[in-house]
């Protein structure tokens, strides 16, 4: 498991990360969403060894991190970083043995994930010369190719097409499936809330919600969409705990305080007519950020 | 993989792509091919001239033959001699090439013939030194006749036109090499000026391609900065090391082929001086640039950082002419210690002539304490500086990050 502990650093006067804390727990695809500059980036570039936290920690398997254990470390930077005039095979080649391979295991490792990735026939070429998404791809390779403990990725769906994020996802839940630990941060939400088991929001350096989405959307109260047929919603005044979010046509959109009783508005909206619809509302993570920026905008 | 074996492997990629880079191959293979051609240029255009051929004209001409091989035997002229039985027979080997002057002698007189034009673009008069000892000789001959005609005895004839030696002594004879010396003093420190300018900007570029690539903070997980820094430095200097022998080589085939410049005794003892200081006057160098290339923010700051270790580079190639000038020169004495002077100096010190061990001791040591203080600082520094994102950064500002 790889453990955040408490992690802060400050660049100059400003705050990058604030008692910044979370796991990544085996096997489990972690997304990590936060506006820009929120301290994604930082975080990931901490936990690599990139930068030094001035205070916290990160481990693994119980155990401060150190460079032997992060050398088994995967690592798609923010701003892609592969030699741009190094022949791509070679480049990978030349990864894995840095990883640790010998010889002959990093040129089969190195041809499987090209072939894996659809970039074998692209072996011989400089990288420079790939476009965007074959970069993007290639950049993935050099994190898997020595067979990694755990992946960190920022930003890795950047600028792909919907084949290559199908792709990129593919490998991910594989990965994650063999155990690996997978921490990648993202602005596409809805993808990330179809590929990761948790999700963490990262707000001004602080992370201020962390789990699956089911539970962030519980931490935000009950909601409950009910259609009576009607296109007003004054029937659900006055029951207690319970306000109107929003009115779409027939169908009213409730918030329930926690401990207030669905029975109760379900009683209420039999009594305004006929129910076509009762049923629980998840709120997609987008939502969910949105809130959290939109509480970050409102300080 | 053990830290050795990262270090090795950091430098065979090093190696490996400058070799693979076309643009560097023309380089290393132009380099000795420019330095053959210059030294063979200059061989050949001033090819020492042949021996001049003299025809002697008719039976009074050709019995000066001793007395024009003893005066050209005295004035270093090579002079081949050939008898020639008449003016017609002269002229045409003069057209022919056969032979390149002829001397007759008529009565009291003496005419020589020179071909002069020859073909459109050259010429061949009478040169002055073949002129001075066919001067010298026919006026002996002139006296002769005129003092026998007089009637003056033989043995006083004989004794009065012997040439009294000219003894020449000189106080502070010169060594004979002298200027050989000089060029190869000269040669020495512009060879190591070029080498340590040259490869030290392909180390900042190196440096600087991985940050601004950002592919240095994917290295950062996989090898340590320092390792990564020795690998780097390793890998280039190997390139440059190869690069080096392979102009050196050129430049003493050239010189072996051509023979235009006799190779002082000095400058075979140089030669290991010329690559012990390339050694250590690189890692001097190329640490201190890997650093510099370690604080760009872009590609195109490569050339504002790499500018100030000019400064030493060129003052170093400068103090050489001094050095030459005058050879005792205390200050040129005393920076040939410094080690940033040190590695162009002190092999153009002993390419001038002896200097005592100790001195050279002096500042190999010197030398090695400087890289020693400075790989220390720079690995701390390069680590820092090579993940910092953001404009370039100053000097004082990556000494800040590295007191941290």
């Amino acid at each position: 498991m790889l453990e955040i502990l408490g992690l802060e650093k400050r660049f100059g006067d400003t705050w990058a990360l604030r008692d910044l804390s979370f796991e990544v727990r085996e096997g489990e695809v972690f997304g990590f969403v936060g506006s820009n500059g929120a301290g994604k980036t930082t975080t990931m570039r901490i936990a690599m060894g990139v930068l030094a936290p001035d205070r916290g920690e990160v481990r693994w398997a119980g155990a401060p991190l150190g460079f032997a254990a992060r050398q088994r470390f995967g690592y798609m930077p923010e701003e892609r970083g592969l030699y741009p005039t190094m022949r791509l095979g070679e480049q990978l080649q030349y990864l894995a043995r840095l990883h640790g391979l010998r010889q002959e295991d990093a040129r089969r490792s190195a041809e499987l994930w090209l072939e894996r990735l659809g970039l074998l026939e692209r072996a011989g070429d400089e990288v420079q010369v790939l476009s965007h998404g074959n970069q993007q791809r290639a950049q993935l390779a050099a994190a898997l190719v020595f067979s990694p403990a755990a992946l960190i990725l920022d930003e890795p769906f950047a600028g792909l097409d919907p084949v290559a994020v199908d792709v990129m996802s593919g490998v991910l839940r594989e990965q994650a499936q063999q155990g690996v630990p997978v921490l990648f941060s993202s602005h596409q939400l809805e993808l990330v809330e179809r590929l990761c088991d948790r999700v963490g929001i990262i707000r001004g350096g602080q992370m201020v919600a962390v789990g699956t989405v089911a539970e962030l959307a519980k931490d935000g109260g009950e909601r409950l969409w009910v259609d009576v047929g009607s296109d007003e919603s004054a029937w659900a005044f006055g029951i207690p705990g319970v306000s109107v979010l929003r009115q779409e046509g027939t169908r009213t959109l409730l918030a329930l305080d926690g401990g207030s009783d669905d029975q109760a508005v379900l009683r209420a909206a039999i009594r305004q007519g006929p129910v076509r619809e009762f049923r629980r509302d998840v709120p997609p993570l987008s939502e969910l950020f949105r809130n959290a920026v939109s509480e970050e905008v409102a300080r | 993989m053990s830290r050795l074996g990262t270090i090795w492997l950091v430098a065979g990629r090093e190696l490996k792509e400058r070799m693979r880079s076309r643009a560097t191959r023309v380089v290393t293979l132009l380099m000795p091919v420019l330095v053959f051609l210059l030294i063979a240029i200059p061989a050949l255009v001033h090819a020492p001239a042949s021996a001049t051929t003299l025809g002697l004209v008719g039976r009074p001409a050709q019995a000066l033959r001793a007395d024009i091989q003893a005066a050209a035997k005295a004035t270093g002229v090579e002079m081949r001699l050939r008898n020639v039985a008449s003016t017609s027979s002269a002229k045409r080997q003069l057209g022919q090439g056969r032979i390149d002057v002829a001397l007759a002698l008529r009565g009291s007189s003496a005419v020589v013939t020179v071909p002069g034009s020859v073909g459109y673009f050259e010429t061949q008069t009478l040169a002055p030194r073949i002129q001075a000892i066919l001067q010298a000789t026919v006026n002996v001959w002139h006296e002769q006749r005129v003092l026998l005609g007089a009637g003056v005895p033989i043995p006083v004839l004989r004794s009065a036109l012997t040439p009294v030696p000219l003894s020449v002594k000189t106080l502070k004879p010169p060594p004979k090499d002298m200027v050989a010396r000089d060029v190869a003093a000269l040669a020495a420190a512009f060879l190591l000026y070029m080498t340590l300018a040259l490869y030290g900007n392909a180390v900042v570029a190196g440096v600087a391609q991985e940050k601004t690539s950002r592919m240095a903070e994917v290295l950062v997980a996989a090898v340590r900065a320092t390792d990564l820094l020795i690998g780097k430095v390793l890998g280039i200097g190997l390139f440059a090391f190869g690069q080096m022998l392979l102009t050196v080589a050129a430049a003493f085939v050239a010189n072996a082929v051509f023979q235009n410049t006799a190779i002082p005794g000095t400058v075979w003892t140089l030669l290991p001086s010329i690559l012990l200081w390339f050694l250590l006057g690189y890692v001097l160098y190329a640490f201190a640039y890997a650093v510099g290339g370690a604080l760009v923010g872009r590609q195109e700051d490569v050339q504002t950082i790499a500018a100030p270790f000019m400064v030493p580079l060129i003052a170093g190639f400068m103090l050489t002419y001094l050095a030459i000038a005058e050879p005792t020169n205390a200050a040129v004495r005393i920076l040939s210690f410094l080690p940033p002077l040190a590695p162009i100096l002190m092999p153009a010190r002993l390419a001038l002539g002896p200097v005592a061990p100790w001195q050279v001791a002096l500042a190999v040591l010197l030398t090695l304490l400087a890289i020693w203080g400075e790989v220390r600082l720079a690995a701390r520094v390069y680590a820092l500086a090579l993940v910092h994102s953001g404009p370039r950064l100053t000097w004082r500002a990556a000494l800040r990050l590295h007191r941290g």
